[in-house]
């Protein structure tokens, strides 16, 4: 079989084949499909999706969270008008917090993503001597807790802790610094307050200015934080997958005289597709909750600049007494996260066959 | 289409000497090593932090040397953890429980449902998978009271049952084995079928194995997923405190520091949870050899 | 096709329906409670109630709070251990690391401890749920012997839920060398305060640091007569004249840098500021002697009360209660343990020990005389305002900080902030 580097030949050839060996399976297949994910199935339906049925019931009930949810009034809508539609202190709120999720999302997948893809294919490669240790090390980050590795970030980034001491220059106060990076770099061209039609102007109870802030420095400090511990996480993934690409493939490729580049982009990286877009989705899914480093770093300060969604989810529910309100809010979150899950489906084109 | 006086072991490139070569791999190896430095030197920084007293984190917060002048070495921060809620070996035992019986069941669950939802066609399965991303975008803490409703129901709350199956049910472990199944090329089941392969030989015989190095990262990131599992177990075992598995052990002794924050002590805290970890990682990573999908793939 | 679907729907159902019958069961249980007339045959106090009595022999209670620090998690177990021998109960003290997620899911899923910390600021919430149980009739020892202000933060809508275990207040803690140094006396008004504070205002020392958040902010507006809202929080009341003179006083200290935000001088909070130096005074409360002596040992302070402003003395009474669930297993017992700990003995018990204040009036003196440099403390009782409001008034107080600290920052004015609390309050209510 001719073989052509750039495209996947054998799968379509195959193709052609298919016809009498799959028909004779095909009998068994829906049978077998469901009994494979009746476990995995069952398990999801009472633990997740009734939970998650009862999150949604509750968003449209006015809940505080304390007493039996059943004794909680109906609604309606109410508490998806007060956070989208009503001008006010909710509204506002939740613009911020997705504001800042917003940055934050835009700031750490790309930058986990990229970072894991390239240390998994430098640690793949044969030739590389103290692959175990490597690994390990670029592993190490993701093995505590959130919870503990924020404690020890928040130790560490203290005003006068070890980061501003390895900083040649001037201290940062990283995690009480409530000013937008984009509003500090417009700041160093001398741009102090926005344009007229962009302070005049709100959207959701939030002035423009204020939407294109960027991520506070507190923020950043956290963005650093996850991407250090991730990383490692999605490094172990793409391990994984490379591992996964037979060797077979490979060596017909080099058999047709592709080089380490031309593997690297015809072979390596549409292979992994389907690795791709799973560390997206997580890495978009993951962003989207990011809770446990607020929760026990920042408590959504200075100044509101590392709220988020989740952390509000969290305010609203157990010490603001709006149970309701922290429903719908994870409902709308819901939606953000399909909605860029689709996205990067559409953008990725995983070629999985659902 | 000149071919390369190279092995065929993929993903090596020819071993040139030379010194531009070697220039290229010291550099290679240097900034490696730089980086691995960076992502290792919080923890050494911790670890090292652990074993200082709190003038001296004070005073000299990045140094790797404890500083003579308060005290040097001590062992303060350890015992600051010995507290009358301590009890380090009942939770260690509970972690262990936990997590052994989770990520054996996430295994089991995610390769069946993982294989399924990735070859088999029966109608439903774009449903379910839409179904095993959306569970996942609804933050925990949202389902933490209707979850517990529905462990109360079920009778298992303050149970090690309790705190075990509604973690084996893991949409994320699923999604994972998927994405992996679909990676291997489909001609090795048509291989299988041709001869005369069930479809669960298929998947026990062939699949399985292959799928060998996404069995392992699903183990090693079930395992660290379990092990700092947090705000289920905290709900899980809520009345019950010997229960408790380290990590929400843990977290009750360094809540009680209120305004102190003896830095010592949570690091040390903090680094009693990494160790049972970091050593499964080491162990386990071993096994990301290539050779495993080479040799199934000539059979 | 569709059946399979089905065929799983249905077995789903069934196992949950299955479950759901065999299921339900509360994990408490309680030993039989037999009720007996005679009382019981011990010493202390809170035996020998004239009412009747029910045994608690072998009933197990779970008392849930949070921890401030090891000690106390020990003093509380050895004072429920010693209520344990008196009755023969088995109550248990359980601290929570995360005390609000756990509480409200017990309560929330029908699962309650059997007597629960209740801080004033969340006493609204609870008893607007229902979840709180009113103290009955005759079970706390001489109730009028608690302080009135401290009753009057855990009645709500009329109704008094529960006795406080202990208080703190918010006062002057000072650095008397330095004072001396600078030859002020301790300020006892608002105009003394700045003249003070800009004395002892240095290059290297600010002359009082105090966190820019609500609590600490409103003692002012008390000392002013404002307040945000009303007495029964059905109305904003903090765009008055008097607000604005007292918030202003205090933005025109932080901008000529004679008060100082805490982290402003690299510190977590302003106990750490004034431990580490970098402040003369600093307005906090009881724990704050607790902190010191730990961490920074060598460091001297004294404590007066905060100054007065024009319409006299305001400071924030912190306190929290034992509060016993509606839907308690054994609402006798819970009571029971309740009074244990908070009558005159168990008060004093408790606070002898740390730098809290017991709640009755009866053994102030007793604690005083253990804790003679603390009186200050003790005397704001006399003037304190709750802590606490309305469910939902979180997000008008986090309002209130967020504009604080914008002010701070040089961001925002007074107005700013009484405008946009103003409008969340108003959103709130």
């Amino acid at each position: 079989m001719a073989t052509q580097v750039g495209t996947k030949p054998r799968r379509l050839q195959l193709r052609r084949h298919r016809g009498p060996q799959r028909a004779r399976l095909d009998w068994r297949e829906p049978y077998l499909g469901w009994l494979f994910t009746a476990p995995a199935l069952i398990g999801l339906v009472i633990f997740l999706v009734i939970p998650i049925i009862a999150a949604v019931w509750v968003s449209f009930r006015d809940w505080n969270g304390l007493s039996p949810i059943f004794e909680s009034e109906p609604v309606g809508l109410a508490n998806y008008r007060e956070l989208l539609l009503e001008e006010g202190v909710r509204q506002r709120d939740f613009a911020i917090s997705l504001r800042n999720n917003l940055y934050y999302v835009i700031g750490v997948v790309p930058v986990q993503s990229i970072l894991a893809f390239v240390i998994a294919v430098i640690l793949n490669q044969k030739f590389l001597k103290g692959k175990g240790f490597f690994r390990t090390a670029y592993y190490f980050p993701s093995i505590t807790s959130s919870i503990a590795v924020t404690l020890i970030f928040v130790f560490l980034f203290q005003t006068n802790g070890a980061i501003n001491q390895a900083l040649p220059f001037q201290d940062i106060d990283w995690l009480d610094n409530a000013r937008g990076l984009i509003h500090n770099f417009l700041g160093v061209f001398g741009v102090e307050d926005g344009p007229a039609f962009l302070t005049e102007n709100e959207f959701m109870g939030l002035e423009l200015w204020d939407w294109l802030a960027g991520p506070s420095v507190a923020m950043t400090a956290i963005m650093m934080l996850v991407i250090w511990t991730t990383t490692g996480t999605l490094m172990l993934i793409f391990l994984a997958g490379l591992q996964n690409i037979p060797v077979s493939v490979e060596e017909a490729a080099i058999v047709d005289g592709a080089n380490g580049v031309q593997r690297f982009f015809r072979i390596t990286i549409p292979l992994m597709r389907p690795t791709i877009f799973f560390v997206v989705t997580l890495g978009l899914i993951g962003t989207w909750q990011v809770f446990d480093q607020i929760y026990a770093g920042t408590a959504g300060g200075p100044r509101k600049t590392t709220f988020t969604p989740a952390y509000l989810i969290y305010f609203q529910s157990f010490t603001n007494s709006k149970a309701g309100l922290a429903g719908a809010i994870a409902v709308i979150l819901f939606a953000i996260i399909m909605f860029f899950t689709w996205i990067n489906r559409k953008i990725i084109r995983d070629t999985g066959d659902v | 289409m000149a071919k390369t006086a190279s092995t065929l072991a993929p993903s090596s490139k020819p071993r040139e000497t030379g010194p531009k070569a070697v220039a290229k791999r010291t550099f290679g190896y240097a900034l490696l090593i730089f980086f691995a430095l960076i992502f290792i030197m919080p923890f050494v920084l911790s670890a090292v932090t652990a074993f200082k007293s709190l003038p001296d984190i004070q005073e000299n917060p990045v140094s790797l040397i404890a500083d003579p002048e308060h005290g040097g070495w001590t062992t303060e921060g350890i015992e600051g953890l010995n507290t009358s809620q301590v009890r380090l070996p009942r939770w260690t035992l509970n972690s262990v429980i936990v997590t052994v019986f989770v990520v054996l069941l996430r295994i089991t669950f995610g390769s069946l449902a993982g294989y399924a939802l990735a070859r088999m066609r029966f109608p439903g399965r774009g449903f379910i998978f839409a179904l095993i991303l959306a569970v996942q975008a609804i933050p925990a803490i949202v389902l933490a009271i209707p979850r517990f409703m529905v462990m109360r129901q079920l009778g298992i709350i303050n149970t090690y049952v309790g705190m075990i199956v509604p973690l084996a049910f893991d949409a994320f472990g699923i999604f994972l084995m998927k994405q992996f199944f679909e990676q291997l090329p489909r001609e090795l089941e048509e291989a299988a079928a041709i001869d005369g392969a069930s479809t669960w030989q298929t998947f026990t015989k062939v699949m399985l194995p292959l799928a060998a190095p996404g069995l392992i990262a699903l183990t090693i990131l079930s395992t660290q997923g379990t092990w700092n599992e947090f705000l289920h177990i905290l709900i899980a075992r809520i009345g019950e405190p010997e229960l408790a598995t380290l990590p929400v052990g843990l977290a009750g002794i360094t809540a009680a520091f209120g305004e102190a924050q003896p830095w010592n002590t949570i690091v040390a805290g903090a680094l009693i949870t990494i160790i049972p970890i970091a050593i499964v990682f080491f162990v386990f990573q071993r096994y990301f050899v290539q050779g495993v999908a080479a040799s199934a793939a000539k059979g | 096709m569709r059946r399979n679907k089905l065929v799983v729907l249905v077995l789903a159902f069934a196992l949950i329906a299955a479950a759901c019958d065999g299921g339900g069961g509360a994990t408490t249980t309680t030993a039989g409670v037999t009720t007996t007339a005679a009382p019981a045959t011990t010493t202390t106090a809170a035996e020998t109630t004239t009412t009747a009595a029910a045994t608690l022999e072998g009933v197990e209670l779970k008392l849930w709070g949070w921890s401030s620090s090891d000690a106390e998690n020990t003093a509380l177990s050895d004072l429920v251990a010693a209520f344990n021998e008196a009755t023969g109960a088995k109550a248990e003290f359980q601290p929570q690391s995360d005390y609000d997620t756990t509480l409200n899911t017990a309560l929330a899923g029908g699962d309650p401890p059997d007597v629960f910390y209740v801080d004033s600021f969340r006493l609204a919430d609870l008893a607007e749920a229902g979840q709180l149980a009113p103290v009955p009739e005759g079970v706390i020892d001489d109730p009028d012997d608690i302080y009135p202000s401290l009753r009057e933060a855990f009645t709500y809508n009329g109704t008094w839920y529960c006795p406080p275990k202990d208080f703190s207040t918010l006062a002057l803690v000072y650095d008397p060398a330095a004072l001396d140094a600078a030859g002020v006396a301790v300020p006892t008004s608002w105009d003394e305060l700045t003249a003070a504070a800009e004395a002892l205002t240095t290059d290297t020392q600010a002359g009082l640091a105090m966190g820019v958040e609500y609590p600490r902010w409103a003692v002012f507006l008390f000392q002013a007569g404002a307040n945000l809202t009303n007495a029964d929080v059905t109305e904003i009341t903090l765009d008055s004249p008097e607000a604005t003179a007292a918030l202003q006083y205090v933005a025109d200290r932080y901008a000529d840098d004679t008060f100082v935000r805490p982290s402003d001088v690299d510190a977590g909070w302003a106990g750490e500021a004034y431990g580490q130096g970098k402040a003369a005074m600093t307005i906090e409360g009881n724990w704050i002697v607790g902190y010191l002596k730990d961490s920074f040992p060598d460091r001297q302070f004294a404590v007066a009360e905060l100054p007065a402003g024009p319409d006299g003395k305001g400071t924030f009474a912190f306190t929290v209660c034992y509060g016993v669930p509606a839907n308690a297993a054994n609402p006798d017992a819970s009571w029971a343990l309740v009074n244990y700990l908070t009558n005159a003995e168990g008060a004093l018990a408790w606070t002898n020990a740390f730098n809290v204040m017991p709640a009755r009036v009866s053994v102030a003196d007793d604690w005083l005389s253990s804790h003679p440099e603390l009186e200050a403390f003790v005397t704001g009782a006399d003037y304190a305002h709750r802590w606490g409001f309305k469910p939902g008034f979180g997000d008008v107080t986090g309002v209130f900080n967020e504009q604080a600290n914008a002010i701070v920052d040089g961001d925002a004015t007074v107005t700013d902030l009484i405008g946009e609390t103003v409008a969340a309050g108003e959103d709130v209510i």
